[in-house]
């Protein structure tokens, strides 16, 4: 006789059923049924998980507005490789460069083309008369790198800066600048400008709002860059087809080893690296981002086990009917799952209807796609992690040991 | 009467280790046969529940050989028992453990889960199964909205989901009234009697003694010497002899 043995077995439906059925029925009602039983532990649950997923939503989503408001000027400039002063840190802190670096990288094999770029600081006079601290960039009209983009109401850029005193602010600073519409005039250190256009969502990082004008006019007004009349601050580049950005940023590098060479990538880059970890801003974000995260993965752990503890005869039950390790770790882990879900959708709505809410402002959570759902990958990774001890738990039950 | 399906040959279990060691069972020997309803009567604390849980592979002898069907099953590791359970054994432990976040029929449909069954059918199964044993009317309702022995009878029905060649269990008419304990009895007695299932049951209870074919009484960890009871003719009636 075999252990296979099996007469009169037929009669049980189940035993002839197709291998096929879906597995998960019954351990998913479970898992269900286990999470909401305890209204009080599933409510602490998902409101651990949706804090924690907003949390992260927030922190994250501004360190991606950060990062994208603190290259905005190099990423939208449309050049390849940037000429700076040496030692360049940010964007914003710019030093100045002689002009004749713009002729020099023109005679350079590779070189597309090469335009003047200043940018600068400047007090910006509210007919209130308070001050407020503005960044100057200043082009050519005719320029085709570093123009302001997203320009409202059809201006045409090359005529706003041609047009005499004309500057084009951001919306979102308009009332921070008492702007209210085009053709109102200020003062910029002591000297006249008029708003001749609008962009949309142009932030900075330091909050103080660029403000795009004539080369010209930003030579006349950066009185703290000038020496002779040909200080600029930049030269954005643009690399000819065919020719290697890399390849021609050594070229320019080795003919002026006086200056930084980057290409808008590094620009980039090396500008947010400064801002989020030299003065320790990312960090910061970061690692309450990692602390929301880890509190939300305490919370479920604890409510988990504690669940887990409630039901450990009722397992130990499973286990005594035949049920394979498997069955039990699979309720466990839905309910994580379940949990992790149903948390993670109301903290991530929560999230993104604030960055909707402020979308506005001058300051708000980015949140993209990539972001929804990394975030919801993570929390649903952290369940599971917090699941662990539970399971830990669960492979040590012994049945004979819980009916004795 | 067939031979025996599941025996265990000179075991000895022994609970815990040195100073605390407590030798729960000593040197037994059991057949258990098809067709046959064994009954395991002792004072408390004399190994029948240890007994119980070896002979339907919850527990690992300490010594000794278990025997399932001819095949030694003592040395095979947690998962192979628990997948051997599954196909060979229904058990009725002392305490129910129901679900309580699943109904009657949802706590018998488990069982039907575990062994990868259809659900649907499953359903009407665990249905039916729950009406044998008088809960025609509770087949929606929930553990905390019953009574002791209306979630011994779900626990009944559980154990019976699977169509066990073995039925074991532990003092499954403990929370029985005198009625509703015959009908359980009586199930028993089909299964054993009609089925060819060898059932084993460990109880107090002397209204079952008329329906056992054989009792071993244990006491202090050993099996104690035949007596009558041993040679008690069966007496259920209608038995096959
Ligand atoms: N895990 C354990 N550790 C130590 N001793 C144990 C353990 N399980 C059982 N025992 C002891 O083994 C002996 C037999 O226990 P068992 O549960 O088999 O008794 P029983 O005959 O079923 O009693 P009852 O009728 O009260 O259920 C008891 O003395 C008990 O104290
Ligand atoms: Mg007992």
């Amino acid at each position: 006789m075999s252990l296979s043995d099996s007469q009169s077995l037929e009669r049980t439906p189940g035993r002839a059923a197709p291998a096929c059925v879906w597995r998960a029925r019954m351990t998913g009602l479970i898992a269900w049924r286990n999470l909401v039983h305890d209204r009080v532990r599933f409510g602490v649950t998902i409101v651990g998980i949706a804090f924690a997923t907003l949390l992260m939503g927030i922190q994250l989503g501004m360190l991606v507005n950060f990062m994208q408001t603190i290259s905005a000027v190099v990423d939208r400039s449309g050049a390849d490789l940037w000429i700076a002063a040496h030692g360049v840190k940010t964007v914003d802190l710019a030093t100045p460069l002689e002009e004749r670096r713009r002729f020099q990288a023109l005679s350079t094999m590779g070189v597309a083309s090469a335009e003047p770029y200043l940018l600068g600081f400047g007090y910006w006079k509210k007919p209130d008369g308070v001050l407020e601290t503005v960044i100057l960039i200043g082009v050519e009209p005719d320029a085709t790198m570093g123009r302001p983009w997203d320009v409202l109401d059809g201006v045409n850029v090359h005529d706003a800066l041609l047009s005499p005193d004309g500057v084009i602010v951001d919306r979102l600073y308009a009332a921070k600048l008492g702007v209210s519409r085009v053709g109102e005039t200020f003062e910029i250190n002591d000297r006249r400008v008029r708003v001749v256009g609008f962009t949309s969502g142009i932030r900075t990082f330091t909050q103080s709002p660029y403000v795009f004008m004539s080369l010209r006019k930003a030579r006349s007004l950066a009185t703290n860059l000038v020496h002779g009349g040909k200080t600029i601050t930049y030269v954005p580049i643009r690399v000819a087809d065919g020719f290697s950005r890399e390849e021609t940023r050594r070229k320019l590098a080795a003919r002026m080893p006086d200056v930084d060479v980057l290409t808008s990538a590094d620009f980039s880059g090396q500008s947010r690296a400064y801002w989020l970890f030299s003065t320790g801003a990312g960090v910061s974000i970061v690692s309450s981002s990692l602390l929301a995260m880890f509190v939300g993965v305490v919370i479920a752990a604890q409510t988990l086990y504690a669940s887990t503890m409630d039901r450990l005869p009722e397992y130990a039950t499973l286990r005594a009917m035949g049920g394979s390790r498997f069955y039990l770790y699979s309720i466990v882990i839905q309910q994580a799952l379940i949990g992790g879900a149903i948390g993670y959708v109301f903290g991530m709505s929560a999230a993104l209807l604030m960055a909707w809410a402020g979308r506005e402002s001058s300051a708000t959570p980015e949140i993209p796609l990539s972001l929804v759902l990394g975030i919801g990958l993570v929390i649903e990774v952290m369940c599971v992690l917090a699941s662990l001890i539970s399971l830990k738990k669960v492979t040590s039950i012994n049945p004979a040991e819980v009916f004795r | 009467m067939s031979a025996p399906a599941l025996s265990i040959r000179n075991v000895s279990h022994v609970f815990g280790s040195g100073e605390t060691a407590f030798t729960a069972l000593r040197e037994v020997d059991l057949d258990v046969r098809r067709g046959e309803i064994l009954l395991l009567m002792g004072p408390s604390g004399s190994g029948k529940t240890t007994l119980l849980h070896i002979l339907g592979g919850l527990l690992r002898p300490t010594s000794g050989s278990v025997r399932l069907n001819g095949k030694a099953i003592e040395h095979l590791g947690e998962e192979e028992l628990s997948a051997l359970r599954l196909k060979h054994f229904g058990f009725i432990l002392q305490s129910y453990n129901l679900f309580p976040v699943l109904s009657a029929t949802e706590n018998v449909l488990v069982a039907f889960d575990l062994m990868r069954a259809n659900l649907a059918e499953g359903r009407v199964r665990a249905r039916e199964l729950l009406r044998t044993v008088g809960l025609a009317d509770k087949l929606d309702a929930f553990p905390a909205q019953l009574s002791g022995g209306q979630k011994q009878r779900i626990a009944i029905a559980r154990a019976l989901a699977g169509d066990p060649q073995f039925l074991l269990a532990d003092e499954p008419t403990a929370a029985l009234d005198a009625d509703t304990g015959r009908k359980a009895m009586a199930l028993f007695a089909r299964l054993a009697h009609d089925q060819g299932r060898a059932v084993v049951i460990v109880t107090h209870d002397p209204r079952i003694l008329p329906l056992a074919d054989r009792i071993v009484h244990i006491e202090d960890g050993q099996i104690a010497p035949a007596s009558d009871n041993d040679a008690q003719p069966p007496v259920f009636a209608g038995a096959p002899t």
